[in-house]
């Protein structure tokens, strides 16, 4: 395990801490985890690369594997499990294979050059990771969208993504209909669109 | 056992029209009870979820994933559940005000589904409802006359405009003033203002389609505030139907409550079902009603000199048909077979989506809690369209899209990072609202058979969309592509083929108004024919849908029927 899986192991303890002390005042704790903890090495390689740490934080910071896990505990039964580990142990199968050793211990320009590739075949044609798959759909590809899909979610409605990466205000106060797009605008996370 | 107050007027129900009512009769010198039948919300102090961020919710402010159980693949990953204004995707992390379907069921046939969402707590659905502000016209009011469908209505446009005036003046209603003869102006507030993209297609299409004007939403959210009454100005957060500490928006807890308690009058009874009227064959009156404590399942009488029926559109309908006697074995008042029939609601469900390319460097700020309106064009101003009655409204806005339109398209790693905090490209969303025909075979009935945790009847909910919606939504499908074609846009989303017509939330009709009580079950002043101290002042009392949203004329129903009720009670009359 090279430094930086080292430290995110480390986070991601601590983040599912927190995730714990969170279900306390409202939903059942999870009974287990979903997936094993290779699979969970797995997830933290997958999301540091689709959302790495850069001048904010990312997806590790943030939680996102423990959140994936907790949301997969409870929405899925056992036969559902089941088929989330062998959708990701395929998905993982292919992405070792592209980086010509494990995925998940691969450096991380090495992550990204392989999961580009792997991104730019899933999505091509599509314009948004959450389209439900169909049974046409290439398993691997699909398995790939639903990953990014929450990964995305999962980042971007943390404290972390929404507020440090994207902005979080509660109270706007007023409403400008019409102003200049600023240089250095960045979207609000918590910007309901109506009508969708 | 029976409880010994005595009231002057019972209020069933304290939503839009139940605290309309309360205020109404208790500011005119009425001792009046209020019954909810769900728990109460206080104004602030029990609107739970209204400050909470995306990452303090259990599951991000999306449905419990346990309540699909469909694996990870089923939980939802959207924005649009953030307002709480979902009733498909509640808010759980707190007891949330609309109602779980699973809790309360009700019946629908095979061939036609039907979702009733319902809150049922302090306030109904005054907490979570679009808050849009349309008067009716005569256009409406003679529509049932002119074509045939449905009855008279019982009363013209002059009868409601000063109920207008006066429910606009005191809820608070931003709008703009517009000289439009089939959507009468109001006492309105400053509007909310259009965006950039907005304003062009306002003067394209007004331009290009003579006597079709794009104009800001009738919104019972201030622009201003009213101090007197601790009501802030709407704070652009887009939160509403979490509830609303600035009392920016009217719902009985930021507006009529508050006046009526002010009496010193009202009396509320929450966590009390009213389950049926009482008819006094002596006297041929109601003399109060029977109510259930949910929780502990006692059942006791109020009595009262008066009834107010506002539990909404289908609830009062079912109660009447629950409040059976020997005079009245079929439902109470039901002398003409018409009590359930005739139910609505509006044609809707569909939209279509255009992406507008351009005005990159235009943008807004503060999340507007509307979209704006184009008012109905079909068979109005000179516009004749034979293939089908009436009309239809375009409620549209142009918005930039968030976050999740760079987040969740290709790219990963800063790539995806960079695109996820830029401003997304236009689109015009055009929702459509078309008018149903009044049809008896539309109706509510109780189920022979299923009863509620309450040991009710069930209500069975029979409502097909006909012939003359489909045509009205295909032809405001039709018109909503041209324009957004023409103003140079890229339709992206639009309904396919054999597209479902789904309801609007406005479910309405059930206890007409009429002219003639062997065709109807209430004179124009909202009160029963056949029992004259009762008045029903909900939605169930609609003889049309028309083509607008509908609460502001409940409202305005309810207050000139108090008016009257109060009259003829100082009378003697009832």
């Amino acid at each position: 395990m090279d430094r930086r899986l080292f430290l995110v192991s480390g986070l991601f303890a601590a983040s599912l801490s927190l995730s714990g002390a969170r279900a306390a005042w409202a939903a059942p704790a999870p009974a287990a985890s979903a997936l094993t903890a290779p699979q969970m090495r797995f997830l933290s390689a997958f999301c540091d690369t689709i959302i790495p740490a850069t001048d904010t934080p990312g997806a590790l910071a943030a939680g996102v594997p423990a959140f994936i896990d907790r949301i997969a505990v409870r929405a899925s039964d056992e036969a559902q499990i089941a088929a989330l580990r062998t959708s990701i142990d395929g998905l993982e199968r292919v992405l070792d294979t592209a980086a010509g050793r494990p995925f998940a211990a691969a450096p991380a320009p090495v992550r990204h050059t392989v999961l580009a590739q792997v991104d730019a075949a899933s999505m091509l044609g599509r314009k948004d990771c959450r389209v439900p798959a169909t049974s046409a759909d290439d398993a691997d590809g699909a398995t790939y969208r639903l990953l990014k899909a929450i990964t995305v979610w999962g980042f971007y409605t943390s404290e972390a993504g929404g507020s440090q990466d994207l902005r979080f205000e509660l109270v706007p106060g007023g409403y400008a209909p019409d102003i200049e797009l600023a240089a250095d605008w960045r979207n609000y996370c918590n910007e309901t669109v109506l009508g969708q | 056992m029976s409880i010994s107050k005595d009231f002057d007027a019972i209020v069933i129900g304290s939503g839009i029209t139940g605290g309309w009512a309360a205020k109404e009769l208790t500011q005119r010198g009425l001792k009046v009870a209020m019954i909810e039948r769900g728990r109460v919300v206080e104004h602030g102090t029990d609107y739970a979820t209204e400050t909470l961020a995306p990452w303090e919710f259990d599951y991000r402010a999306q449905r419990d994933p346990a309540a699909t159980h469909e694996g990870l693949a089923g939980y939802g990953m959207s924005n649009a559940n953030l307002n709480g204004a979902s009733s498909l995707y509640p808010l759980t992390q707190a007891p949330g005000f609309f109602v779980a379907p699973e809790d309360h069921p009700y019946q629908t046939p095979q061939d036609a589904p039907f979702n009733w969402t319902r809150a049922y707590v302090m306030g109904g659905r005054s907490l979570v409802w679009g808050r849009k502000c349309f008067r009716m016209s005569d256009l409406d009011f003679t529509a049932n006359k002119l074509d045939g469908h449905g009855t008279d209505w019982p009363i013209r446009y002059a009868d409601l405009a000063p109920w207008y005036d006066h429910v606009e003046s005191f809820i608070g209603v931003s709008g703009s003033t517009e000289g439009i003869a089939h959507l009468p102006d109001g006492q309105f507030q400053p509007p909310m203002a259009l965006n950039h993209v907005e304003q062009k297609f306002k003067e394209w299409m007004e331009a290009h389609y003579p006597g079709r004007k794009f104009i800001p939403s009738r919104l019972a959210n201030m622009t201003e505030a009213k101090p007197d009454e601790g009501r802030s100005n709407c704070q652009y957060r887009n939160l509403c139907a979490r509830g609303c500490s600035f009392g920016a928006y009217f719902s009985t807890q930021s507006s009529t409550l508050p006046a009526a308690q002010a009496t010193g009058l009202l009396t509320v009874l929450t966590d009390s079902r009213v389950v049926s009227i009482e008819h006094d064959p002596a006297t041929r009156r109601a003399s109060g009603v029977r109510m259930r404590n949910t929780t502990t399942g006692a059942t006791t009488t109020v009595t009262g000199r008066t009834i107010f029926l506002c539990a909404s559109s289908f609830n009062s309908t079912a109660l009447l048909l629950q409040s059976t006697s020997e005079a009245f074995p079929t439902g109470l008042g039901n002398t003409s077979d018409v009590l359930g029939r005739y139910i609505m609601d509006h044609a809707s469900g569909v939209q279509v989506v255009a992406h507008v390319p351009g005005y990159q460097d235009r943008n807004y700020t503060g999340f507007r809690p509307t979209n704006h309106f184009i008012p109905r064009f079909r068979n109005v101003g000179g516009d004749t369209s034979p293939a089908f009655l009436r009309g239809y409204g375009i409620q549209l806005d142009a918005a930039r899209a968030n976050w999740e339109a760079g987040a969740f398209g290709a790219g990963i790693g800063d790539d995806l990072k960079r695109k996820a905090r830029q401003r997304g490209d236009w689109r015009l969303r055009f929702n459509l609202f078309a008018e149903t025909l009044p049809d008896a075979e539309n109706r509510l009935t109780l189920d022979p058979a299923a009863r509620d945790k309450d040991g009710i009847a069930q209500i069975r909910v029979a409502l097909r969309f006909g012939a003359n919606e489909r045509k009205l939504l295909d032809d405001a499908i039709a018109q909503s592509v041209e324009m957004a074609e023409g103003f140079g846009a890229t339709v992206v989303s639009r309904p396919g083929e054999g597209y479902a017509i789904k309801g609007a939330i406005h479910e309405m009709g059930g206890v007409r108004m009429g002219r003639d009580p062997a065709t109807s079950m209430l004179n124009g002043f909202n009160q029963m024919h056949a029992v004259e101290n009762v008045f029903v002042t909900d939605g169930s009392a609609m003889a049309s849908s028309a083509w607008q949203n509908p609460s502001l004329t409940y409202m305005a129903m309810t207050a000139r029927a108090a008016a009257y009720a109060v009259d003829e009670i100082k009378q003697g009359k009832i």
